[in-house]
């Protein structure tokens, strides 16, 4: 098992084909790129407060790397080692560091689904050494504010003041004007295969390079990402180590952001096309050319006009993107879908992209979007998902207080990221409180007596209820969140719903939602 | 339509040139907006939608559909003082939020503001309490008078003997925990290592 293990990660992580196309310089012309100033502040010397802070917010309790020594050691004893640390800072900002020495790191395998039989069912958490993490989440602090700066708003994942929903609701938006204007378009939801760990570390520098970063900066980068050597670790017994070539570190705090660069890559390119014409966005009519894509992370959403010749023009453009960038495409798990499309034309693009075709509602980041309104139906997976839940807990015999916990620690959060963009309806919601009602009636199939009115459970502690949640005005609240960043920050959906419903209208003016 | 109600309702406008203000609903000057506060004037005059800008460029004069009666013109002065001194600046209007401390909204706050309306007893000297978390809320349920007690069960159907086993008294929590004879025997035995000299007669002694 763990001879074939590393033999898998090995071959994955081998030295990329060398057939690196790489992206002129003058792609990034119009883009705003770091100013010498950036560059200097992002070159300085690393102070102790820098560092403390990134000490201060690695996340306790967390398994040991390789070497076995747990963050909680240098939180505690920051003020006897520190000397030493800023040492190595120093060293490592004149480049005199062997990083490579620090950086290595252990391969956990967790399964992605229940009974997992194939490598490709196992997620590679790379468990690396404090210090090494350390290094990286320093210089994550300091790329962070510029990543905001540098990376298209249509990426939303990992990056302060973008949220996961907003790439949804833009979604959404787009589908539902573009059914309303009985236009005819085309939905690509793309998924890439082990897409952290086959990042191409030429394109990864090249793009960072390319978007004005200092020399010295992509130098540490480089540094960073490189000269790892890994080793599995199946059954308490680890593996030998070896070497990877490619590809960013699961678990490592810098990789979000990095990969974050390759994945904008694709988004300019996208875009790029978009303004010579080769390939049309949806919902056109409401903000300049439409939208075309719409990533989180390495979950892709592409939009497209029902139109032969763009969808042709965006395969090359796929296919461009993999060679450069090492990002395979898994064509079989991307799905297609159309809007107001009929048969015929939804199997030709399938053919076309080699996917297969999906319905509506899709899911998009655990979430189902669709044109038209969601039916009941469309909710039932989180029912389902509850009920799991349920059953499991039925079968122990838990006292009034664990059930209690149980409740407020997991039963209610699961639908709070549904509700977070659409008021459930009442019949699911009712069905969600039946569901909670377990709380009276334990393990038991027998009837029980509900002791206490459900309103009064719903109060918060400080008067006089349990504090569970009352999910109807939690989804309440949860949906203002939206008018007020309608109205106090500025991204894609705001564009959609501004030019849609509010027409340079007050939004106190303003009626439907 | 509900959520934006909501919205509104929570919304607080700091008045720079007053572009996007509405004179008479959004909450700017008070807590409330003068449509609420002022509902006849409101129902008097002619344009509803009024931003605080437009009202400063009339210098204040906005017609209303007919002459006001004199209490009314009494109320229409109170709102020019509550204005004045009018707000001059270049600035752009800036919203916040006013259920939250911060200014900036969050859902906790706004979930806050929704059941504000639970009124209820804190017990919060059980929840305080060293105790194992399921005897807080054993107690809870008591302080709820939510206990199966005899009493309780026949008022839910149960067709029994409501009396205590112990006496001949109906079975009540209080009769159960404080009144029965044998609870008082129960109290005074642990009375003895506490050395205390009183037996109580009902939990919220030990809680006041």
């Amino acid at each position: 098992m763990l001879e074939h293990a590393t033999l898998y990660y090995k071959t994955l992580f081998c030295p990329a084909n060398n057939n690196v196309l790489p992206l002129e310089q003058s792609f990034w012309d119009e883009v705003t790129s770091l100013s010498p100033e950036d560059n200097e502040l992002l070159c300085k010397p690393f102070s102790e407060g820098e560092i403390k802070e990134a000490l201060f917010q690695m996340e306790k309790n967390k398994a040991a790397g390789p070497d076995g020594i747990p963050i909680e050691f240098f939180q505690t004893c920051w003020e006897i080692v520190k000397k030493d640390i800023i040492e190595m800072f120093d060293d490592f900002h004149k480049g005199k560091l062997d990083v490579s020495r620090i950086n290595y790191g252990i391969i956990t395998l967790l399964t992605k689904t229940m009974d997992a039989d194939r490598m490709q069912q196992f997620r590679p958490i790379c468990l690396l050494n404090c210090l090494y993490k350390w290094i990286t989440r320093v210089l994550t602090i300091r790329m962070a504010p510029y990543a905001e700066k540098l990376i298209c708003q249509e990426q939303t994942a990992f990056m302060k003041g973008r949220n996961i929903m907003t790439g949804v609701m833009a979604l959404h938006e787009v589908m539902h004007e573009t059914k309303r204007k009985r236009k005819s378009g085309l939905i690509l939801k793309l998924d890439f295969e082990k897409a952290y760990d086959k990042v191409d570390w030429v394109f990864l520098l090249n793009s960072v390079r390319q978007r004005g970063f200092d020399e010295k900066w992509c130098e540490w980068i480089k540094q960073v990402i490189s000269g790892g050597t890994v080793s599995v670790k199946l059954n308490n017994q680890i593996g030998p180590y070896f070497v990877s070539h490619k590809g960013v570190r699961q678990g490592d705090p810098l990789s979000p952001i990095l990969f974050n660069f390759v994945a904008d890559c694709l988004t300019r390119m996208i875009k790029q096309a978009q303004r010579n014409g080769l390939i049309t966005g949806l919902a056109s009519n409401l903000i300049d050319k439409g939208v075309a894509v719409l990533q989180y992370a390495d979950d892709t959403i592409i939009c497209l006009e029902n139109n032969m010749e763009g969808a042709r023009n965006m395969k090359l453009l796929l296919y461009i993107y993999k060679i450069m960038s090492g990002l395979k495409i898994n064509f079989s798990k991307s799905e297609i879908v159309m809007i107001n499309g009929d048969a015929d034309q939804e199997n030709q693009f399938s053919d076309l992209f080699n996917c297969q075709v999906g319905k509506f509602p899709i899911r998009y980041l655990g979430v189902p979007v669709s044109p038209s309104k969601l039916h009941l139906v469309d909710w039932a997976p989180l029912i389902e998902k509850n009920n799991k839940k349920l059953d499991n807990w039925k079968g122990s015999s838990m006292s009034i207080a664990g059930r209690a916990t149980l409740i407020n620690s997991s039963l209610s959060s699961t639908f709070i990221y549904h509700m977070s963009m659409y008021l459930l309806p009442k019949t699911i919601l009712n069905t969600l409180d039946r569901q909670r009602s377990f709380f009276w009636q334990g393990g038991g199939s027998r009837k029980k007596y509900h002791l206490v009115k459900w309103e009064s459970l719903c109060k918060s502690k400080r008067k006089g209820g349990l504090g569970l949640k009352d999910i109807r005005k939690m989804n309440v609240s949860l949906l203002s969140k939206w008018w007020w960043r309608l109205e106090k920050e500025d991204g894609i959906w705001q564009r959609i719903i501004r030019a849609k419903y509010i027409k340079g209208e007050l939004v106190s003016k303003v009626k439907s939602r | 339509m509900k959520i934006r109600h909501i919205y509104l309702a929570g919304r607080k406008i700091k008045v720079g040139d007053g572009s996007i203000t509405l004179f008479w609903l959004d909450c700017w000057i008070n807590d409330k907006p003068l449509h609420l506060l002022y509902p006849t004037l409101f129902e008097l005059c002619e344009i509803k939608l009024i931003t605080v800008k437009k009202f400063l460029e009339v210098g204040g004069n906005i017609s209303f559909r007919r002459c006001l009666p004199p209490f009314l013109q009494e109320q229409w002065a109170e709102v020019i003082r509550s204005i004045l001194p009018p707000p001059r600046s270049m600035s752009l209007d800036t919203v916040s939020w006013k259920w939250s401390t911060t200014g900036a909204f969050t859902v906790k706050s706004t979930y806050d503001r929704l059941t504000v309306n639970n009124t209820g007893e804190s017990f919060s000297r059980i929840w305080k309490a060293k105790l194992p978390y399921k005897i807080k809320i054993f107690l809870w349920l008591v302080e709820n008078g939510a206990i199966l007690t005899k009493d309780n069960m026949v008022k839910r159907g149960w067709q029994g003997d409501p009396s205590c086993r112990f006496c001949e008294n109906i079975e009540t929590i209080q009769h159960l925990f404080f009144e029965c004879s044998l609870a008082r025997v129960v109290w005074s035995i642990v009375a003895i290592p506490l050395k205390a000299n009183n037996i109580p007669t009902s939990l919220r002694q030990y809680w006041n």
